[in-house]
C-alpha cells in the first residue's frame, strides 16, 4: 500500500511538473508536447484509481487524436516561434499568479475537507468494463445518442468555419 | 483494509492542475496555449469525477468522464477551426490583438 502512495505521488508530481513546463515554455510546440506528457500522467492516475477503460480512452482520444490535431494546427499555421510585440496588458503575470494562487488555496482546502471520505476496497481493483457498457447503453443511452449528434455538428461546423468562400458568391 | 491513497490527495492533485490551467488562461497571450490550458482544466475536473466515482463505488462518474472526453474532442475541433479562421483574418495568434468585436 505504501508502494501505491509513492507511485501516486510520483505520477502527480510528474503531472504538475509537466503543467508548469507547458506554461513556462514560449514555444507552442513544446507546450503541446508537455501537455501530452500531462495527459499520459492523468491516464496513469486513472489506472491507479482502477478506471482502466478511461485510461485507454484518455491515451487514444486525448494523446492520440486531440493533441495530434493541436500539433497539426500549430505546424499548419507555422507558429513554431513567438513573434509577439510588446505586452499591452501590464502586470498580467502578477495578477494572474495572485488570482490563480487564490483559486488553488480555495480548491485545495475544499479537497482537504474531504479527508473523511475514503476509497472503498482495494484501489487497484479494475472497473468491470461490461458493467460500464451496460450503464452507458441503458441509463445513459439518450446522452450517448446526443453525444454522437454533437460530434456530427462539430464536424459540419469545422467544415463551414474553415471553408474559403468563393469570391462574389 | 486501509486503501492506499487518500481521496483528498487525488482531489488535491485535481485542484492544483485546475489552478495551473486557470493560470495559463490568465497569463498566456498565445491563443493556442490558452486553449491547451482549457484542456488541462477539463482533465483536472475529470480526475475529480473519477475519484468521487471510486469513492462512492458508483459508475456514473466514469460515464460522465467518457462524455466529457467526447465533448472535448468536438470542442477542440471547433476551437481550432475558429483559431484558423482568426489567423486568416489577422495573421496572428496573439489574443491581445483581437480586441474588436467586429472587424
Amino acid at each position: 500500500m505504501v508502494v501505491l502512495k509513492i507511485l501516486f505521488l510520483l505520477v502527480a508530481l510528474g503531472a504538475i511538473a509537466g503543467a508548469i513546463g507547458m506554461l513556462s515554455s514560449s514555444n507552442p510546440v513544446h507546450s503541446a508536447l508537455f501537455l501530452v506528457w500531462v495527459l499520459f500522467c492523468v491516464a496513469a492516475i486513472y489506472l491507479l484509481l482502477g478506471a482502466e477503460f478511461l485510461a485507454i480512452v484518455q491515451v487514444i482520444v486525448y494523446a492520440g487524436a486531440i493533441m495530434v490535431l493541436f500539433l497539426f494546427i500549430i505546424m499548419f499555421l507555422n507558429l513554431g516561434r513567438d513573434e509577439f510585440g510588446p505586452d499591452q496588458l501590464p502586470n498580467q503575470w502578477t495578477w494572474g499568479l495572485i488570482f490563480s494562487a487564490l483559486l488553488a488555496v480555495v480548491l485545495v482546502s475544499i479537497a482537504g475537507a474531504t479527508a473523511t471520505l475514503r476509497f472503498s476496497g482495494d484501489l487497484l481493483t479494475l472497473t468491470p468494463i461490461p458493467e460500464l457498457a451496460r450503464t452507458l447503453f441503458t441509463k445513459y443511452l439518450l446522452a450517448f445518442e446526443i453525444a454522437s449528434l454533437i460530434l456530427l455538428i462539430a464536424m459540419v461546423g469545422v467544415v463551414v468555419l474553415v471553408k474559403r468562400r468563393k469570391e462574389g458568391a | 483494509m486501509e486503501a492506499g491513497v487518500p481521496i483528498s490527495w487525488v482531489l488535491g492533485l485535481s485542484a492544483i492542475l485546475f489552478s495551473l490551467g486557470a493560470l495559463g488562461v490568465l497569463i498566456k497571450r498565445n491563443i493556442i496555449v490558452m486553449f491547451m490550458s482549457i484542456e488541462l482544466m477539463l482533465n483536472a475536473a475529470n480526475i475529480a469525477f473519477v475519484a468521487f466515482s471510486r469513492a462512492h463505488n458508483n459508475l456514473d462518474g466514469q460515464i460522465i468522464v467518457f462524455f466529457t472526453m467526447t465533448l472535448a474532442a468536438a470542442e477542440v475541433a471547433i476551437g481550432l477551426a475558429i483559431i484558423v479562421a482568426l489567423f486568416r483574418l489577422r495573421r496572428t495568434v496573439d489574443i491581445d490583438k483581437a480586441r474588436l468585436l467586429k472587424w
